[in-house]
Formats: C-alpha cells, structure tokens, sequence
C-alpha cells in the first residue's frame, strides 16, 4: 500500500437541527439531518461521498449498513469504531489514510447519541451506559468495574479526581472554575445545550453531589443529537464552497498498563498505572503539524468530567505536573483567554457528542464563523484527550 | 478474610465468571484471595488474564496474595447513573486499595461483620433484610440506613478513609459459591 502526497482537509460540517435530552427523533432522523446538512455546507453532492465511517452507539446510534442503504450512498470505504471519544481521533485519521491510499475521494464522518431517557424509549434493548466493554474481565470502557463498586464512568473519574485533589491540593473551586468556564463559552453558542443556564459558584453548590468530589454539572451532559464531517483531499477541497482547513498533525491514543483509561494520566497511581512524577512524553503532534504548543489558538478537550482538563493540560506540557488548577485560575477559559478552550461549551455544556462536534466547532473557528464566540485569528486548533491522542487542524 | 454478607443478601451486579477467571471467584467465595502467578516469571497478573503482561508466558498458578493495604483514594458514590441495580444500594464508599504486596485493587469498603459472629448459616448469622448494625453479620446498607443523611447535606462516609487508611480485604458472598471482593476497616477486620 502506497500513500498519494497530500494533505487532507475537512470540507463541510454539519449537526442535526437541535442537540437536546429529549428531541423527539430517532438516531437515524438525527443522523440524516446531519449528513444533509454538512453536504450542503460543502457543496458537494450525495453521490460524491464514496467512503463512510461511524463510532457507532451512544448509547445507540446508526451502523454504516443501515445508514448507507437508508441514505442510498455507494461507497467503497467503511469504518466503524467504538462509541466513545477516544475513538475520534482515530476514526478521523484513518480516513485521512483512505483518502491519501485511494480508498476513497470523500469520506462523511457521521456520529450520533440518542439517550434512554429521549428517543430510546422507543427503541428495544436499550438502557443505561453498558456498553459491550463491560462485560471484559478487565472492567469497562472508561475504567468503572461495576462488580467491584466502580459503577459507572462517573465514580471511576471521582476516583481519579479524588486521587489527583489529594496529591496537589486541588480544591471543590478548583473543579467548579471548568465547569463555569465551560458553561460561559456555551452562553455564545446558540446550538449549546445549557446555553441560558449559568453556572455560578452560588449555582455549582446546589448542585447534586453524585460521587465523590462530582457534582452533576462536573460531568458530561447525556443527550441526543447527531455530527457530520466531510473529508476530502486538498486538490479536491480548493474547488469547494467553503475554506478548507487542514488535518495538519495527529498522534494516537497511547496503550499500555501505565495508560488503561480511567479518564486520567500517566504517573497519578490509578487504574493499573504506576505512581511517579509526571513529566510529558514528547506530543509528535506539533511537529507533524508543523507548529508549536504555543502556536495553538483554541484547544479542544474532552471533557467528558471536570478533571478532564487538568489531565490534558498536563499530559500536553501546558503546565507543569499538579499545576493545572492555577492554570486554569490565572488563565481563564473563555473566549478571550490566553488560550479559549472549548469555546463551544464541550461535552459538559453544548452536548455530549464524542468529540466530534469540538471538530465541527474548530473547523468552524479556523473559517471565522464563530460570531461572538470567534476567537481572533484563529489558525491553528487542537484536539486533546486524557489518553494522549490529539489532532491539530489548521486554516489553509 | 471475613464475609459481609449471607448468602443470598448480596445486591451488586452478577460477576461475569468463565472457566478462566471461575478461581477468582469461587476462592473469594471461599473466603480466600487468590491470583494468578505467572509459573515463568512469577509475576501476579492483575487484572484476571490468560496471558503474563511481564513475559508473555501462558501459564500460571492461582496463588493467595496479600489481604491488608491502604486506600489510594476513597469517594462516596451517591446516585445510581447507570446500572440500577445500585439504586438500593446507594450510597456506599467505592476505593482503588493499594495491596501491601504492590497490587492496586478496585471494591467498596463496608462495615466490618462483628467478629464475634459465625460464618453465615450459622446460629449467629443475621437472616431477614434490611441493614443489621452491631450485632450478627453485616448485610448492605441499604437507603437511609447512615443517620443525619438529610437530602444535599448528607456528611460524607468516604471522608473516614482518607489516602493511608489501612484497610483488610473481605468478601460479599453472591451465591453459588461466588464471592465479590470489598474491604473493611483494618481495626475491625
């Protein structure tokens, strides 16, 4: 297998109408709205997307047989992954690759939730946040190990977080400044989902306490909606209708005893992992990128708990080792910040969406489309997740 | 190691036991704590696997490990999200235990049974439902069951473990012969 030599851009994104907890409307209606909506934002048309691609469920969501054939798409590229964010790195880049091998001209990357108290009421067998993982010997896929307690993603991160609070003195308003921050962003973005909800100190304490330092707004919202991203590679992206932006830098999730997810890093003693001072691995995504750390203007987290970001932070050389809080205190989050994270509000204020809608959101910030919540010249966006997978896009 | 609780009386999720892993199970069952050694290497393999992580050997000897530690981080885990079997459980003290063998293991700390009481099915076993507090072998709390948890000012049953609190692995017996590994405090143990 041999790679063509060029560069592979995103040319449309695309959501469903509404992101919410209760929409009305099954996985495949959402999908499709959003499949629709990034071809129109592209400019290309249904019979030019030849490859397909899906991190399938989340709980449920559209398998590619289903989508394909439903959408009458005929393509000759396939990938179907895990649900959940840690897959959107890969998803995306291994579409780079079907682009770059000639697998394919157009890959529409399409993701959709649809929850157990929304739509999948109507739907059999669905419940709760089992995934297939669950069943391994080696716990879950975020690390919860219900046999043993840990029952859910939300208890197991509560651990790391407590863990992570006792070590460097992180406080309960340590954890509440990225929420809040998070929930300022989402107040300019009209698709957020907690977009007229403030979250205040006052506010963050009457919320419920769900496990350990958490608090319900420190976790990821679970909710319904649907994102679509179009790829293609550069030759073809110059012809289309918008600006493209270029998947400029990836690097992969790590994978090792040191790095079994949990939703942390390496060096905090949890999980399987090994207890030690934490200096960063070398992040190959910036030189592949061509850029440096401090060219980055927005990053990108998931941040499916609060704690999240302090582990990004950190395993990306922000600052240094237990700094993050303070990082976070002096810098601020918003969209006039040093560095604006998660302008669209993330996962624990726009929606739960995997991950990909951070992409339709910084495809969206490298074209100036952003309005209020622009964030000025923007060239260069990062992707970032706890478990050291990144992507870097950049404005062409 | 001590049982928590009769059997039948235990309210978490069903282990998944296979042939492979069914010796975790049925020695916790048996009151013992058991894992894998690598025969090559001598590694223990945590978590339950076919395979030594440290030199790849295949085969391997159930072998008792320590049974004391000390709590790496401890939280109260108060609403059941996902899984409701835990609704009725809820709230209980969820913990990563650091074995004093060097393993780091995952389980809830519970009430110590009383010492003074026998093993379950015997004349001293606590029978019926419900909690069961200072006399016979401690079940489950159930709802309600910690005093002063007034709605959002609940005091916090993690905060008596913090990091370094030494803990004793014990048992919840599912039944079948199945025990689900948990802790308790090392004083009472």
């Amino acid at each position: 297998m041999k790679l063509r030599d060029t560069e592979v851009c995103v040319v449309g994104v695309g959501t469903s109408e509404e992101f919410g907890f209760d929409l009305g409307k099954s996985p495949h209606r959402l999908q499709a709205e959003a499949f629709l909506a990034a071809l129109a934002d592209s400019g290309l048309e249904k019979a030019d997307v030849d490859g397909f691609a899906t991190a399938h469920g989340s709980p449920t969501g559209v398998d590619y047989e289903e989508f394909t054939s439903t959408m009458g798409l005929d393509c000759r590229y396939i990938d179907q992954a895990w649900a959940h964010g840690r897959w959107a790195t890969g998803v995306t880049v291994h579409a780079a690759f079907a682009i770059m091998a000639g697998m394919a001209d157009v890959v529409a990357i399409a993701n959709t939730g649809v929850t157990a108290r929304g739509y999948g009421r109507h739907l059999r067998n669905l419940g709760g946040h089992s995934t297939v993982e669950g069943l391994r010997d080696v716990g879950g896929g975020h690390g919860e190990w219900a046999v043993h307690g840990v029952d859910t993603p939300g208890s197991a991160t509560s651990l790391v977080a407590q863990r992570y609070m006792d070590r460097y003195g992180a406080s309960s308003a340590d954890l509440a400044r990225v929420g809040m921050g998070f929930r300022r962003n989402a107040a300019q973005n009209p698709m957020a989902i907690l977009r007229d909800k403030p979250l205040t100190p006052e506010s963050y304490e009457q919320e419920p306490v769900l496990s350990g330092p958490f608090r319900r707004c420190d976790y990821a919202l679970h909710n319904e909606g649907s994102t679509c991203l179009i790829l293609a590679s550069a030759d073809r992206a110059r012809d289309l209708a918008k600006k493209p932006v270029t998947i400029a830098g990836a690097q992969s999730i790590r994978a090792n005893r040191d790095n079994y997810v949990m939703f942390s890093r390496p060096g905090l003693g949890v999980g399987f992992g090994g207890d030690y001072p934490f200096t960063p691995e070398p992040a190959p995504v910036y030189d592949m990128a061509g850029v440096t750390r401090d060219d980055v203007d927005a990053l990108y987290v998931y941040d499916s708990f609060g704690s999240n970001l302090w582990m990004i932070l950190e395993r990306f050389g922000f600052c240094g080792e237990g700094e993050a809080p303070e990082w976070v205190e002096k810098n601020g989050l918003e969209v006039g910040a040093p560095l604006p994270v998660n302008t669209n509000g993330g996962l624990m204020a726009e929606g739960h969406f995997a991950g990909y809608a951070h992409l339709v959101e910084m495809t969206r910030q490298l074209r100036g489309e952003c309005g209020p919540r622009q964030v000025t010249g923007a060239e260069v966006a990062q992707w970032a997740t706890p478990w050291g997978d990144s992507l870097i896009l950049t404005a062409s | 190691m001590p049982t928590l609780t009769p059997a039948g009386q235990y309210r978490g999720p069903a282990p998944v036991v296979h042939p492979e892993s069914e010796p975790f199970w049925r020695g916790l069952g048996e009151g013992r704590l058991e894992l894998q050694k690598c025969n090559s290497c001598g590694t223990v393999r945590w978590p339950i696997a076919p395979v030594c992580w440290n030199c790849t050997s295949l085969d391997a000897t159930w072998t008792p490990v320590a049974t004391s530690g000390t709590v790496s981080a401890a939280v109260t885990v108060r609403r059941a999200t996902g899984n409701q079997v835990w609704a009725d459980v809820v709230p209980f003290v969820s913990a990563m235990v650091d074995m004093a063998d060097g393993l780091r293991l995952p389980g809830r700390i519970l009430p110590a049974a009383s010492p003074s009481v026998a093993a379950p099915g015997s004349a001293g076993a606590a029978s019926g439902s419900g909690p069961v507090s200072g006399s016979g072998t401690a079940s489950e709390p159930g709802p309600g069951s910690r005093s002063g948890t007034a709605a959002g000012t609940a005091a916090d049953p993690a905060a008596a473990f913090p990091a370094g609190t030494p803990v004793e692995a014990a048992y919840l017996d599912a039944g079948d012969g199945i025990g689900v590994l948990c802790f308790v405090p090392a004083e009472s143990a």
